[in-house]
């Protein structure tokens, strides 16, 4: 075989499922009799993440190929499209990135089994060992489900109890699962108490959690937080308010409220009782005119002060008592960026476990009512 | 974080990691000069732009010339342009970062300029909420440094004490120019100041690869076991530049490339190679065990002659410098066409602790070398006996763990590995980190990093007052000869070489050479 350019290492290549090994071993050598010859930089091979993805075919590939700047990883991707032979297919890609004067390399292996009937059955029971065969060792190993979580009978879902990491997004719960998809992510992460749950939705209001603990920095008083009100969280998007069930979930496992209850004839409204016996109102608008973010506004009262965070596309404004209107940037984020953030130290926050518990407690609360 | 947020607010807990300081305003004291332009104020808008600063923050510029909030403004969006790390800046952050950015026209030398800044101060406390914290940054000429901050001291714009809004200056290098100078500065500084509130700022520490050295070294098992005379057979730590002094001719021709880089960037990296692990990754613990290595390095030889032995000067003549030509230093602008000033100089230190004893450690910096490079390199002692004797390449090339600092930031380590093949030939190949391939992330710049530092009040990256003094002690013998015996032939290297011959025999004599970076 002839030694290959880095173009020609991005082709996917079909091959057998128990050569895939041997096939990208195989391309990372005629990668680097390539640079020998043209005297050269090799393309460094980087693996700091095992990836398992499923998703949307396109978003998914995008991402993979996206990722290697971002977070070098092993891709393994999951793919079921409709109409196919039954078969189990394998394929292999390189990822390759410029960086500085050098490149970096990422594997990418896609498993994919395309129909129905007891052929596909059989060949997607045989996927999990085929991935457990291609996990690098001495490297953590996420779970990504790109787009709504798959259905509980899904090839990943069997992989759970070896990962480290899963990586999802709350705002994705499928139409039938809706908010209930918080109290199922709840339980996993009861179950399997060595995952590390990474919440695209949670990563997201990251900046308005870091602003809204700003608000009583000193030389502000935090003395107001014990005896709140109420919180208005005010979302951009209809449907799942995975967004604003967590930011309420900080904000309460934070303060320490407990007592739940749904608000008498309110909609998506809940008192709880503060840490001083006091209660406080925790209500949940929905505005569709303007910036579609999960949380556009959150306000916080206390008696006759209120604190404020208004988000549009390109900022945040901090109205706080007693001091000028204040700006901090904002920007959407691609997919991209947040899956990196989530292989990071972002993607293993403790507060979100708390949080997710107070959220899934806000859905039991409106349902009992 | 030193001010712990976490234990005032309920919801900071978790969200340490996010290092947002306190309210503030930062005044910058030459805010008309090139590092104002090139490095602060874009660093601030990097800050700004990840969310780092604090909501009620602000800038006040200080400079002699009248141009006004609008004229500062306009200028330093304009350098924002040029020098951030991200480019173009965007509008809409760049409109509310303007917003916070003011400008204080006055001289340094009158009283009046502190009172009027003090009377400005006071009312952007109150229009933007920064509470009566300050940073100070002094971007100024050394000479105006004791001015400042005793008039600062005077006007009632330092709070000394403990409580209370907190008050914070930062220092630019150079520190002194001798011991001397270095204590009667650091008298001036301590009679306004607290030591913890003097940030003395090298750039050095700010770069993510230093910092590095401390996590590579102590959070790791299995380098220190080697980190010693046993295993270590000596050290090169190179910090050159391919440019040459680039205008800077005036300031240079007082200071040389001692006083410039060795004093300073050279041996705070030293320092990070060599030290002992601290109790802690805390301030006045990484000083105090930088502090030790500088008082364990052996001071040079009094005797010049013997002194010439360890030390080897050099002065760039003309040449070329990756293809381009570079003029002669004795033909840059404010230079003397006689100047005796070296712009290169390699050195032999030992450090004499327990650690250390007899390990050479060669140094050298220089100005117009064939590339712009800073690396620390390890070289391991060979193995006392080796069973492949004369095959191929390298029968017993030693193990090199190269640290780069800049650029193509990461770590290397060379060993011998057998060549493919019916025989057993070997030669050395590289196991690589990089920065760039293993995190994607671009790093921040050193100058983001240290201003947030000192915003939260933490000074581990900044120099400590006795370690200052410490390094001028070892340096000033090193001066004095150098002013003391007029080089016999200066210029001694062509620009685009790595330094006269000179600095080949000095390590050459120890049967080693330098490693080309």
């Amino acid at each position: 075989m002839t030694p290959f350019s880095t173009e020609e290492a991005s082709q996917r290549t079909e091959v057998a499922p128990d050569c895939i090994e041997a096939a990208l071993s195989e391309r990372w050598r005629k990668l680097a009799e390539a640079a020998a010859l043209t005297h050269g930089r090799p393309v460094t091979r980087a693996i700091l993440w095992n990836v398992i993805l499923t998703g949307p075919p396109d978003v998914t590939r995008t991402l993979v190929d996206e990722l290697v700047s971002e977070s070098p990883t092993r891709a393994i991707v999951l793919a079921e499209p409709q109409e196919g032979d039954g078969l189990l297919h394998a394929y292999v890609e390189t990822n390759i990135a410029k960086h500085g004067a050098g490149s970096v390399g990422a594997d990418e292996v896609t498993l994919e089994v395309g129909g129905q009937g007891e052929l596909a059955k059989q060949s997607l029971s045989r996927i999990p060992s085929v991935v457990r065969s291609l996990l690098v060792p001495d490297s953590k190993t996420a779970l990504a489900w790109i787009g709504t979580p798959p259905p509980a009978e899904h090839v990943s879902r069997g992989l759970i109890g070896e990962i480290d990491r899963l990586i999802l997004d709350t705002r994705r719960l499928s139409a039938e699962d809706g908010e209930r998809g918080l109290e199922v992510l709840l339980a996993l992460s009861h179950r399997h108490q060595q995952l590390e749950l990474a919440d695209l939705a949670w990563l997201g209001i990251s900046p308005l959690r870091g602003l809204c603990a700003a608000l009583f920095d000193p030389p502000c008083d935090p003395g107001p937080l014990a005896e709140l009100d109420e919180v208005i969280v005010t979302s951009g998007v209809p449907g799942v308010q995975a967004r604003a069930l967590l930011m309420l979930g900080w904000l309460g496992s934070r303060l320490g409220w407990k007592e739940l209850a749904p608000a008498p004839g309110e909609a998506r409204s809940f008192s709880c009782k503060r840490e001083d016996g006091g209660r406080v109102m925790l209500r949940i608008q929905v505005d569709k005119h303007g910036a579609r973010h999960g949380v556009r506004r959150l306000e916080l009262v206390s008696k006759d002060r209120r604190w404020s965070l208004d988000r549009d596309n390109q900022k945040i404004e901090v109205h706080a008592p007693g001091l000028p209107v204040r700006t901090q940037p904002a920007r959407s984020h691609t997919l991209v960026e947040r899956v990196g953030e989530a292989l990071g130290r972002k993607g293993r926050d403790r507060n979100y476990h708390d949080a997710l518990k107070f959220a899934v407690g806000l859905v039991r609360a409106e349902r009992r009512s | 974080m030193p001010e712990s947020l976490d234990a005032q607010n309920p919801l900071r807990e978790g969200l340490s990691g996010e290092r947002i300081p306190a309210p503030c305003t930062m005044v910058i004291f030459g805010a008309s000069g090139d590092l104002t332009k090139r490095k602060l104020v874009p660093a601030l808008y990097s800050l700004m732009r990840d969310r780092q600063l604090p909501t009620a923050f602000s800038v006040v510029g200080v400079a002699r010339r009248d141009i006004g909030d609008a004229g500062f403004r306009a200028q330093m969006k304009e350098s924002v342009n040029q020098f951030a790390r991200r480019r173009p800046i965007e509008e809409s952050l760049w409109g509310a970062f303007e917003q916070g950015l003011f400008y204080h026209q006055g001289t340094f030398e009158d009283p009046a300029t502190y009172e009027r800044l003090k009377v400005r101060l006071d009312e952007l406390d109150v229009q933007r909420g920064t509470g009566g914290n300050r940073v100070y940054y002094l971007s100024v000429p050394p000479d105006d440094y004791p001015v400042i901050i005793k008039a600062l001291g005077k006007a009632g714009l330092i709070n000394k004490e403990r409580t209370g809004p907190s008050t914070r200056v930062i220092i630019e290098k150079p520190f002194g120019r001798d011991l001397v100078s270095a204590q009667t500065l650091n008298h001036d500084v301590h009679e306004a100041l607290r030591e913890d509130q003097t940030f003395r700022i090298d750039h050095y520490l700010g770069k993510e690869t230093t910092q590095n050295i401390l996590v590579f070294r102590f959070a790791n098992g299995m380098w220190e076991p080697l980190w010693n005379s046993k295993y270590v057979d000596h050290v090169q730590i190179t910090v050159a530049e391919s440019i040459g002094v680039e205008g800077r001719g005036g300031y240079f021709e007082s200071a040389g490339i001692v006083r410039d880089m060795v004093q300073n960037h050279l041996f705070q990296l030293l320092c990070m190679m060599a030290m002992e692990c601290p109790v802690a990754f805390e301030a006045e613990a990484v000083r105090d065990e930088k502090l030790k290595v500088l008082r364990s390095i052996r001071p040079m030889p009094k005797d010049p002659a013997a002194l010439f032995r360890e030390v080897v000067r050099g002065q760039y003549a003309p040449g070329a410098v990756a293809g381009k030509e570079q003029i002669g230093y004795r033909a840059e602008k404010g230079v003397a066409p006689d100047s005796k000033i070296e712009t290169f100089v390699a050195m032999r230190v030992f450090i004499d602790n327990w650690r250390w004893a007899g390990v050479p450690f060669y140094l050298r910096a220089g100005k117009a070398l064939p590339k712009r490079v800073t690396e620390i390199a390890i070289h391991f002692k060979t193995p006392p006996h080796t069973i492949f004797p004369g095959r191929g390449e390298s029968g017993h090339e030693p193990n090199v763990l190269n640290i780069r600092i800049q650029p193509d930031e990461g770590i290397s380590l060379k060993f011998l590995s057998k060549v493919p093949g019916p025989t057993m030939d070997t030669v050395p190949v590289p196991m690589e980190f990089r920065y760039g391939t293993s995190f994607g992330a671009e790093p921040p710049e050193a100058y983001e990093r240290l201003i947030l530092d000192c915003m939260l009040g933490d000074s581990t990256l900044f120099t400590r007052g006795d370690e200052v003094e410490a390094s001028w002690r070892f340096i000033d013998r090193i001066e004095k000869a150098f002013t003391a015996s007029s080089p016999a032939k200066f210029p001694n290297y062509a620009a685009g070489t790595w330094g006269p011959e000179a600095a080949d025999e000095l390590i050459a004599r120890d049967g080693r050479t330098w490693r080309r970076p």
